[in-house]
């Protein structure tokens, strides 16, 4: 539905129905949002010094529960799963808690202060929630630095709508205790921050690593997957900054151990020339006999280029969507001036048919001459 | 529809709550004490309150300990 047929409908149903059939309408349309824009309410009545009964109780959670939920829903919509699923606040008090059911539910409870100025009670239940919640099945398998940097990233991202007080104290006392120390959890934090500037950290980096979390490993190395983990970070940090018509990075990378691979679909000579057959090969002498399961195809061209190559692998992998992005594209002026524009990506996601339920030890391709790119 | 719950209490009933689990007694003659640091719980300091075999504990607001009750939480907040 366009933007001008939703506005046909909201003159039709304020004419019919009123302000309040619109405001039933948008609920319904966007509940997140509206949830979100609830708890701003309560909020602004509350900092202006409105004295209701539950007011601070109810504006946290609504918010909480808005801000995580729109941000989910915007984000994480395509991943499967726990990290897709709505979360709730829920209150426990005399009537409702006992100490029985705490135990069995081996839940965390967490105190929601009503004297604080600076909602940190809120940024806490942010935190704590994606630490365990959202990321909890993707970093599973993955460094202490690498969790943390995905973590900090992430709830960075759904404080950066909130006011300024709150933000702050996210970034004091969460953010640059990390970052000053200049420790590999920083380096890691910037060049996450660079692929999410780029539209990749959820569609791709945070979607393989629930696949990964996903995996049961019969033979587990914690080293190589972490090794694996940061080869995917650079690639995608590289793939991010480079340059058209630069032939600096390799065309695809995969785990040595993890199950994945990177393939750009990318030199517009070659596609031309031999059109989706170069990376379909490569998916099907390279990737599948060495048990990669997921190939994200990451290109510049058109979808119809990338849907050709998913159709000559597609008895051995199946597409789970193609999305297309804006991203930033780089290049040389004759001048040797580097410059940069807006522009539109594709990705596509090829999931392996008939996957084991256990893996076991992997090498990496060799590389050879029948690499594409 | 499956939703993730995290769980709260709101100081307007966190007294009760802490009389419900026979907690209120030892908050009030200053026995109760944080999980890590040990320091003495008061109503400034009340971070969480986390089960730990068998009894549950509480745990202040300083940074260390937030992240160290974090570490020790090992499962998944609870879904239902």
């Amino acid at each position: 539905m366009s933007g001008d047929d939703i506005v046909q409908v909201l003159k039709y149903l304020l004419s019919a129905g009123g302000p309040l059939a619109v405001l039933a309408v948008l609920i319904f349309l966007f509940p997140e949002q509206s949830q979100k824009w609830w708890g701003f309410f309560l909020r602004s009545l509350h900092n202006h010094g409105v004295s209701v009964p539950g007011l601070h109780k109810a504006y946290t959670r609504h918010v909480f529960q808005g801000e995580v939920n729109s941000f989910i829903r915007s984000n994480c919509d395509t991943i499967p799963g726990v990290t897709a699923m709505p979360v709730k606040m829920v209150y426990v008090d005399a009537a409702t808690a006992s100490k029985k059911a705490i135990l069995q539910d081996n839940s965390v409870v967490i105190r929601i202060k009503k004297d604080d100025p600076r909602d940190k009670s809120f940024v806490h239940a942010v935190c704590l929630y994606v630490e365990k919640c959202l990321l909890f099945k993707a970093k599973r398998y993955i460094s202490e630095p690498q969790g943390k940097a995905t973590e900090l990233l992430v709830s960075m991202k759904i404080l950066e709508s909130e006011p300024l007080a709150i933000r702050d104290y996210f970034l004091e006392d969460h953010l640059h205790p990390i970052l000053d120390k200049k420790t590999k959890t920083a380096s890691l934090f910037s060049d996450l921050k660079l692929i999410d500037n780029h539209n990749i950290f959820f569609r791709l980096y945070l979607r393989e690593l629930n696949f990964l979390g996903e995996s049961v490993f019969m033979d587990r190395r914690d080293q190589r997957i972490h090794d694996d983990v940061d080869r995917l970070i650079q690639f995608l940090k590289s793939f991010c900054l480079r340059e058209i018509g630069s032939d600096d990075m390799d065309p695809y990378v995969a785990g040595t151990y993890c199950k994945f691979s990177v393939v750009i679909v990318g030199k517009k000579l070659k596609l031309d020339v031999h059109g989706a057959t170069p990376y379909a090969n490569h998916i099907k002498n390279k990737l599948l006999p060495n048990g990669v399961n997921t190939v994200y195809l990451l290109s510049g061209t058109t979808p119809e280029q990338v849907q050709e190559v998913a159709k000559q692998v597609e008895s051995d992998y199946e597409t789970l969507g193609l999305e297309s992005y804006t991203t930033t594209l780089y290049w040389r002026t004759s001048e040797g001036k580097r410059k940069s524009r807006k522009a539109s990506n594709r990705m596509m996601v090829l999931r392996r048919k008939n996957r084991p339920l256990v893996e076991t030890n992997y090498s990496a391709p060799d590389p050879d001459d029948s690499t594409p790119g | 529809m499956a939703h993730s719950a995290l769980r709260a209490v709101h100081d307007d009933d966190l007294v009760g709550l802490l009389e419900k689990l026979d907690l209120k007694e030892q908050f009030d003659r200053g026995e109760l004490r944080c999980r890590f640091c040990e320091d003495v719980i008061s109503w400034d300091n009340l971070h969480a309150l986390f089960p730990e075999s068998g009894t549950i504990r509480v745990v202040c607001d300083k940074k260390d300990c937030r992240h160290r009750m974090v570490q020790k939480l090992d499962h998944n907040l609870q879904v239902s």
